[in-house]
This record gives C-alpha cells, structure tokens and sequence, in this order.
C-alpha cells in the first residue's frame, strides 16, 4: 500500500501559551511535533488552542462529528455527557498518578474507557497527568469542619459537590476572574491547578493558606480524544507511533510537573509568605465518607458507570495496599523533616 | 409599529412569529436582570445560592441573543455603514435592502443546515451540566441556536417581500398596494 | 502566495464591498466569511460554527452586557437621564468642554466596573448622545469622545483583553490589572485634556450652557437638581464598582447590581409603569441583540480567514521583518492594528501574539508592558474606521441625525490621542512597572 499523508487538527480546551495544557514538554503541543517526526511526516497533526477553532468545552462534540480528528482535554468536562468519564480524568479520593497508569493501562481501565467511548464512536488515550492537586487558596485558615459552613469556594465538579454537602457556598467561576474575586473576598476560598499553574494566576497575592493535598483531584489525566472512523482509517504503524507517543508525553508532562512544582511551592512560601499546611483529619475523614455516598449514589444510575465505578474501585483499594507498604513508607523515611510546614 | 392595513396576512403572520420570541427574549432580559442580582444578594446577604441557579444566569443569555436576532432586523436594532446608502434614492435604497435580506435568508439557512447536526448530537446524549447540581437539558440551549437563524430566515422572507413590493411601486409597476404605507420596517436604521 | 491565501485578502475586500453598499454590518461579515470559506475549502471547517456560536452566546463575561445595556436603558426611559448632560452642563458652569469632559469621567467609573466594550459605549451612547448633540455639541466630537471613553474599559481593569492577554501571556491577572492602572488613567486625562483645550481653541464645538440660562437657574434649584438627576446614575455605577471592591461581586456579576440599582430607582421614584417596563425591555433587547449579532457573525468570518491560513499570510510577512526586538515589536504591534480593520479582538489576540510570544520570551522584554502596550492597541483598534466595534455600537444607539461619517470623522482626533499615549507607553515602561513594584502585585 502507497504511504499515504495524513493532515489531522487537534484542537484543545485550554487557551494558547498554557503551560502543561497546550505547551512545553509532555504537552498537546508536544505530542503532534512527537507525531510528526516519528512518521517522518506521514501524519501530521495541526494544533489548536482553546478559541482558536472552537470555544474550550466544545471538542467532544466535534471529534465526534469528525469535523476535527482530535481533541485534547480532560474527559471529566464530558460529564454532562457521559458521566463515567469523570473516571477517567480523576473522581476525589481516586488513583494517584502511579496507581491511575497502573488502572489503565494494566487492570482494564483503558478497556473500560474504549468501551464507554464506543457507542458515541470516540477511542481514547491518556496524554498526559498533572499528578496530584492543591486542595486550593483560602483566606483564613481552616481548623475545623465548622470552618465550611457557609465558605464560599470556587470549586467546580464532583469535589463541589461534596463539599457542599459539608456546608460549602458553591460558586462556579471562569478562571481569569478567580483572582479578582478571591482578592476581594467575593469567595473565600478557590481551587485551581498545582503551585506552578496557580503562581501563573497570581492566587499567592489574594489568600495566604494554601492547603494541600489534592483529595479532590489525587491526579488529573489528559485526554486524546479521537474519533473512532479516523482512528481507524490510520495504518497500524501510525497508530502504534500515536500510541506510544501519547504515552511518552503522559510520562513526560508529568515529570515536568514533579520538577516545577518544588521550586513554584517554595517561591510561594518564601517570597510570598504563603503557608502551606493539610487540612484538618476530621475534615478529610468526612469528605471521604460524603465522597463514596455521592459516588455510589451516582454510580447507581446507569450500569455502565457502575461497571466503570467497581472496576476502578476495586482497583483503588488493591493499589492503596500496596503503596502503603512501598510508597507510603518510603516517602516516610525521606521526608522526615516534611519541608512544607 | 410595522402593522399597517396594507400588509398581508402572511406578512402579519411572519411579523408577529418573530415578534412572540422577541417577547419571549425580551422577558429573558427581566429574568437576567432579577437572576444575577438576586444570585449576588442572597449569596451576601444569606449565604444561600445553587449551582443551577448559577448556571441560569449564562443560560439566559442564549435566548436573548439568539431569538433576539429577528426581532432586532425587524424594529431596526441594526448597523450599516451609510455613507453611500444615504446619498441614495428610495428604489436603489430598496433594491440594497432587498439584496440584504437575500443574504440574510442564505444567512439563516447556513447556520439551521450547520447546527441541526450539532444539536441532534447533544439530544441524542441527553446532554445535561458537567456540573453536579447543575441544569439539566442543555440541548434545548444549543436548539436555541437553529430556532434563532429560523427566525431570522422567517424575517429575511418578510423583508424581502416588503422591498421586492417597494421596488416594484417605485418602478412605477402598480401593486395592490401604495409602497408609501410600508414603513421601513427592520431595514432602516 | 498560495490560492488560499489570496482568498483570505479577497474576504476582507469582499467584506469592505458589502460594508460600503450598505448591507447590515453582521451579514457582511457572515457572507464574506462563507462565501470565500466555500471558494477556499468547502463546507467542512464551517461544521465548527454552531460550537463558535454556542460558545458566543453561553459566553459568561458577556452578561455584563444585557444587563449594563438594561441600566442605560431603564435610566433613559424612566427619564432619570433626561435632564442628566444639562445639570451637568450648569454645573460645569462657563468651562467649555465640561460636559464631555463629563463623558469622560462616566468611562472611567464605568471602564472600572466593566470589561465589555459594547456595554459602555451603548449604555453612554444611550445617555448622552442626543443630548450633547441638543447642548449644541458637534456631532463628530460627541461621537468620538463617547466612543473613546466607552472603550477606556479596555484598559482600566477589570478588563476582558487583561484577563486574556493574562493567560496567553502567562502574566497574572493581578499585575496585569496593576499594570494596566496608570497608562489607563493617563489615557483618560489626555482625553481629557483634549477636551479642555478643545474649549479653548474650537469653542464652538464643545460649547458651554448659555450664561443666561445658566443665571436663570440659581445654585440652590442646581444643587438640588444635581441631587434629583446627577446623584442616582452615579450612584448605580458606583453600586457596581463598590460591589467589585467591596467583595460582594465578581467582576461580570456586578454589573446585575446597576441593573437593579435601576430598577429599584424607577420603582422608588414611581416612575416605573407597566408602559416603561415594557419600553425598557423592548430596547434591552434590541441593543443587547444588534451586539450579540455582530459578534457571533464575526464567527463565520474568523473562522474562514483561518482556515484560508490567513494567519499564515502575517506568519510569512514576519519572516521578513528586519531583526531585533524592538524592529519584532513595531511589527507586532502593526500587525494588531491592522488585523483590527477587520477582525475582532479575540481572533487578533489569538492569530498574533502565540505567533510573537516566543520571541519575546526569550529577549528580556517585561511582559506585563508588552501586555499593556497591546491592550492599548487593541482598544485603539476598537476606534479605527472603517470597522471599529465602538463605532458600530454608537451607530447601533445613535439617532438618525448621525451618520457613521458623522462618527468616523470625530473618532479621528482620539485615535491620534490614542497613539499619542501608545508612543509615551512604548517611551517610558516605568508607567506600567510603577504600581505593581509599588504594591508588590
Ligand atoms: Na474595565
Ligand atoms: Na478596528
């Protein structure tokens, strides 16, 4: 068979130049050159920031529709759609990175996406993971559950929703007006990314506690999103080149994660008198119980989430055995001196 | 104000379809107004709001913007630049107008071909907010978006007609009626 | 040049030809947009616009625009704005140019409350228009001080291009609004000032009230008169500019506080009846829609011009542009202005800074400076003719009497005033590292 040339667009739900989600190592933009040179050209990808082609949240529907082949994004902004895809992004207190590739690529996780995505003729892939989260920015701290009631928290998803359920004022906020409104105590409290993503949105400069850890959002897996017929129409050498390009960069973008992030947190704590502590174990321990409510509550509506929900649980409490007694000690061991607070 | 004796029946028909969503949009704008404020106040002053509430706000807009479209062509919320169209006649006025809302029906037709696709996609899912607690149906939103251009197709017909009719009566062709009881109606500014 | 690419110019001159015919701006734009698409492509890239579309009208920040539109339109029907630009005007006394210079302390408040363009120049056009035109203003001058003021927003944050040029920049939002500050301001005393000297030396465009109806009207009857009519609209904008400050509301929902401060006010004066309402609500809509039209008609038309690779054509234009940074930044910043004749500034945004943003990275250049220089740009391109989304706004509120040549004629001055501040800008960065260095933002 001729070798033939493919012209693909990825377009993407975040906005040109951001860091991670568009740009630098591991990113979107960084998988189609990857693509590029590992086809010596034979598929090439165009890519498109969020509002280049099409507004942030709208590329599930035009990959669908094959109007572009690929979409870069989180699957969780398809819950509305589908709501099994929230587990292939995050769902609070899931897999942390290591445990979320493990799911995925080697116990049925990828399996499990596959056939959710079938039925809308979608295949997908994870590109990419920030690891865990921050819990976020908060004005005063937080000492106890009773700290919750009536805190007003830009926090959108899942995560808000089980924080409301602890007396949270849920408000839903575009990204850029985050900082104005958290600065002026429009909202007591805001989630975002991680320290080097918030530092770039400059939260240091509206609230002083940062909390941590990330219980909403233990990791955050990238979506390739492809539509199935272009999927299919590849040749199976470039479909291996995407495959293992999209792994490169879901390791890739990670690591580019774990090294900027020390040095982001520490600018953060020493020229911008940030604190960074973890929440209170009262608070984490409720948020924990309302979590696997709201979840199997959730999981109970269609079987399809189900399957995905006892699937990835399972897998959850098998991964957490064995972290905690290799990770977890570990980790013990080298930071015993626990350089954040 | 475009009801005259001398329009037609199916020109009062078209006129008073754009005119009901208008109203329809309109009262959206009210609803917006006491939405987002009242959002702002009881989240101040009570510490109380909800997530669908909050998703109301943005969700208002759509029908304003969308079913607003027509309405605005037909009372002349528009913008041209006129500084060759002012120093013009009333036929050759008539004869831009007309050559507008053909445009405008190409206009319409384009975006109800493009977005019926678009919209049976977001039904067929059930589409509804990615956000727990959010508002659910969110087709109906994006089904806003045919049922604004078929608006504006229905008003583009309506014009069309008016300034096909004026051509004619300029042009000294008699018609049924006098092209001077035909205002101007969505194509003067 | 590649077929494509001569397609893209044809767009724009084909957009330019129905312009000066006559057709609605909205479709001109729609049309060209699909007519060279299809030359150029087909139909298939347009399967993208109801998501554009959709993305346009569920657009948040776009909010603020019905409701400041429903606050200028509730103060003008309920006749609280009627006697407003008068009692301005006596209680500017003899200085000529007072009442514009009116006009532009109203941007400056409203600029600090808003983000949206349309929003302030239509809800001012609303107020203030005919009325200066009445007090004997010429028509050009009150077109071109409104729209200018109406576009100060852009630049006094909170501002939309801020926020965006924040993210693309990956500058914070906060020392971007710091940033932004004095520039904005000195922009709005060189307006200012124009105004003032306007006064002086072509008296009889700006004039003041006549000194006899000024004696006629004794200082106790204007004190109270500036109480009944000055206070309650100033009052609205500060509702919304004290809610942003005061931590009641974000940015784009602050505006709901005027247009319920409105509300509230007709209520209470007893000038609301059901026929107002009804009025208000009528022109809400229709003003809300002329801008929303435009807007998502650009769609069509941002997304041929990509797709014929006109960023393309500005990407091989670079490719010759002498070298260094400041021979890439004049560049860049023509190219702004340029792409703003036609395309609106989201597109610009989008099309030219990823395509500039590394080189400058890598050469030392403040990016908070460079951001503020082209937010000055943009807003200026906002004025320029043929196709400034300022002027189209005013001409969307204006009556009959002012034709967009009356507008394009009188925004001239403030472009050059515009770039005035541009060149002092590019001159002394220090206007825009002062404040953040100062507050540590
Ligand atoms: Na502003
Ligand atoms: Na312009």
């Amino acid at each position: 068979r001729a070798q033939e040339t493919f012209n693909w667009k990825m377009t993407n739900a975040y906005g040109p130049g951001s860091p991670f989600y568009v740009t630098g190592p591991g990113s979107p933009e960084d998988f189609c050159k990857r693509v590029t040179e590992m086809s010596n050209g034979r598929l090439n990808i165009q890519h498109f920031a969020a509002g280049e082609l099409i507004p942030a949240l709208e590329g599930f529907d035009a990959v669908q529709a094959g109007t572009v082949e690929m979409n870069a994004a989180n699957a969780y902004f398809w819950a509305g759609k589908i709501f099994a895809a929230q587990y292939f992004t995050t769902v609070p207190f899931g897999l942390n990175f290591q445990g979320m590739n493990a799911w995925l690529y080697h116990a049925g996780g990828l399996d499990l996406w596959h056939e959710v995505y079938k039925p809308y003729g979608l295949v997908a892939f994870p590109m990419g993971n920030t690891g865990v989260q921050m819990t976020g920015w908060f004005r005063e701290p937080i000492e106890s559950l009773d700290d919750f009631k009536g805190l007003k928290m830009r926090i959108p998803g899942l995560a808000g929703k089980v924080y409301q359920q602890i007396g949270v004022e849920v408000k839903l906020l575009p990204g850029g007006e985050i900082f104005p409104a958290l600065e002026r105590g429009v909202i007591d409290a805001a989630e975002f990314v991680g320290p080097y993503q918030d530092r770039r949105l400059g939260l240091q400069k509206a609230a002083k506690y940062y909390y941590t850890t990330g219980w909403h959002e233990p990791s955050n897996v990238t979506e390739l999103l492809i539509n199935q017929k272009a999927w299919e129409s590849l040749p199976a050498d470039l479909q291996a080149i995407v495959k293992n390009a999209a792994q490169a960069c879901n390791l890739d973008s990670h690591s580019w994660c774990e090294a900027n992030n020390a040095a982001a947190l520490r600018d953060l704590v020493e020229n911008f008198g940030v604190t960074a502590q973890t929440l209170p174990d009262e608070v984490v321990t409720k948020l924990k119980g309302i979590t696997k409510e709201t979840l199997e509550a959730e999981a109970a509506k269609d079987p399809i989430t189900k399957k995905v929900h006892e699937s990835f649980m399972a897998f959850r409490d098998n991964h957490h055995e064995w972290a905690a007694v290799s990770e977890k000690p570990y980790h013990g061991i080298i930071s015993s001196k626990d350089g954040m607070s | 104000m475009t009801t005259t004796r001398t329009e037609s029946l199916f020109d009062r028909v078209l006129g008073l379809i754009v005119d009901i969503a208008g109203w329809g949009a309109a009262i959206s704008g009210l609803a917006l107004v006491l939405v987002v404020g009242g959002n702002v106040l009881l989240r101040y002053l009570l510490n109380s709001g909800s997530v669908a509430m909050q998703e109301l706000e943005w969700h208002l807009v759509s029908p304003i913007a969308l079913m607003g479209m027509a309405y605005g062509m037909r009372h002349g919320g528009h913008v041209r630049v006129d500084f060759l169209y002012e120093r013009l006649g009333p036929r050759a006025r008539a004869v831009i107008d007309l050559f507008s809302a053909v445009l405008m029906a190409i206009l319409g037709a384009a975006l109800i071909w493009f977005s019926i696709p678009y919209v049976e996609q977001s039904i067929m899912m059930g589409e509804g907010s990615p956000d727990p607690g959010g508002l659910p149906y969110r087709f109906l939103l994006k089904a806003f978006i045919p049922v604004g251009f078929g608006l504006l197709l229905v008003q583009a017909v309506s014009q069309a007609m008016i300034n096909y009719r004026q051509i004619r009566a300029e042009s000294g062709v008699p018609t049924y009626e006098t092209s001077a009881a035909i205002p101007q109606s969505g194509a003067g500014d | 040049m590649t077929g494509n690419e001569w397609l893209a110019i044809g767009m724009v001159g084909g957009f330019f030809g129905f312009l000066v015919l006559g057709v609605p701006v909205a479709i001109s734009l729609a049309i060209s947009g699909f007519a060279f698409g299809i030359m150029g492509f087909g139909t298939g890239l347009f399967n993208l616009l109801p998501a554009r579309v959709y993305g346009v009208v569920t657009n948040y920040t776009l909010l603020a625009l019905p409701l400041f539109i429903f606050m200028g339109v509730m103060l003008e029907k309920s006749k609280l704005a009627e006697e407003l630009i008068d009692v301005i005007g006596h209680a500017m006394g003899r200085l000529k140019g007072g009442m514009g210079l009116a006009i532009v302390i109203v941007g400056v408040l409203m600029g600090a409350s808003s983000g949206v363009v349309g929003a302030t120049v239509v809800t001012v056009g609303l107020l203030s228009l005919q009325p200066l035109i009445n007090r004997g203003y010429d028509k050009g001058v009150a077109s071109g001080v409104i729209c200018a003021s109406g576009t100060l927003g852009q630049i006094i944050p909170p501002s939309l291009v801020l926020i965006l040029l924040a993210d693309i920049l990956g500058e914070s939002v906060g020392t971007l609004f710091a940033a932004a500050m004095v520039p904005g301001l000195i922009l709005a005393g060189m307006l200012g000032l124009y105004l003032v000297l306007l006064g002086i030396f072509k008296p009889e465009m700006v004039p003041a009230i006549p000194q006899d109806e000024r004696d006629a009207l004794s200082s106790r009857d204007l004190l109270i008169k500036i109480v009944k009519v000055v206070l309650p609209p100033l009052a609205l904008v500060f509702a919304v500019l004290g809610s942003i400050v005061g931590g009641i509301a974000a940015p784009t929902e602050a505006a709901s506080m005027g247009a319920l401060g409105a509300l509230l006010l007709a209520l209470f004066t007893r000038r609301l009846s059901l026929g107002v309402m009804r009025d208000v609500l009528h022109d809400t809509l229709i003003t809300s829609a002329m801008v929303f039209f435009i807007l998502i008609c650009a769609q069509p038309f941002g997304l041929a011009f990509r797709g014929l690779g006109g960023e393309g054509l500005v990407h091989a234009m670079f490719e010759w542009v002498p070298g260094g940074d400041m021979g890439n930044l004049l560049f860049m910043m023509g190219v702004i202005f340029v792409l703003g004749f036609f395309l609106e500034w989201i597109e610009i945004s989008y099309i030219a800074l990823p395509m500039f943003l590394p080189v400058f990275q890598n050469s030392g250049i403040d990016m908070a400076w460079l951001a503020i220089l082209v937010a000055m740009n943009l807003q200026t391109s906002f004025l320029t003719p043929p196709f400034g989304w300022a002027l189209f706004f005013l001409k969307g509120v204006a009556p009959p009497s002012v034709s967009t040549v009356d507008i394009y004629r009188g925004v001239i001055p403030f472009i050059g005033i515009q770039a005035l501040a541009l060149i002092l800008l590019f001159i002394f960065p220090e206007l825009t590292s002062w404040l953040p260095d100062l507050i540590g933002w």
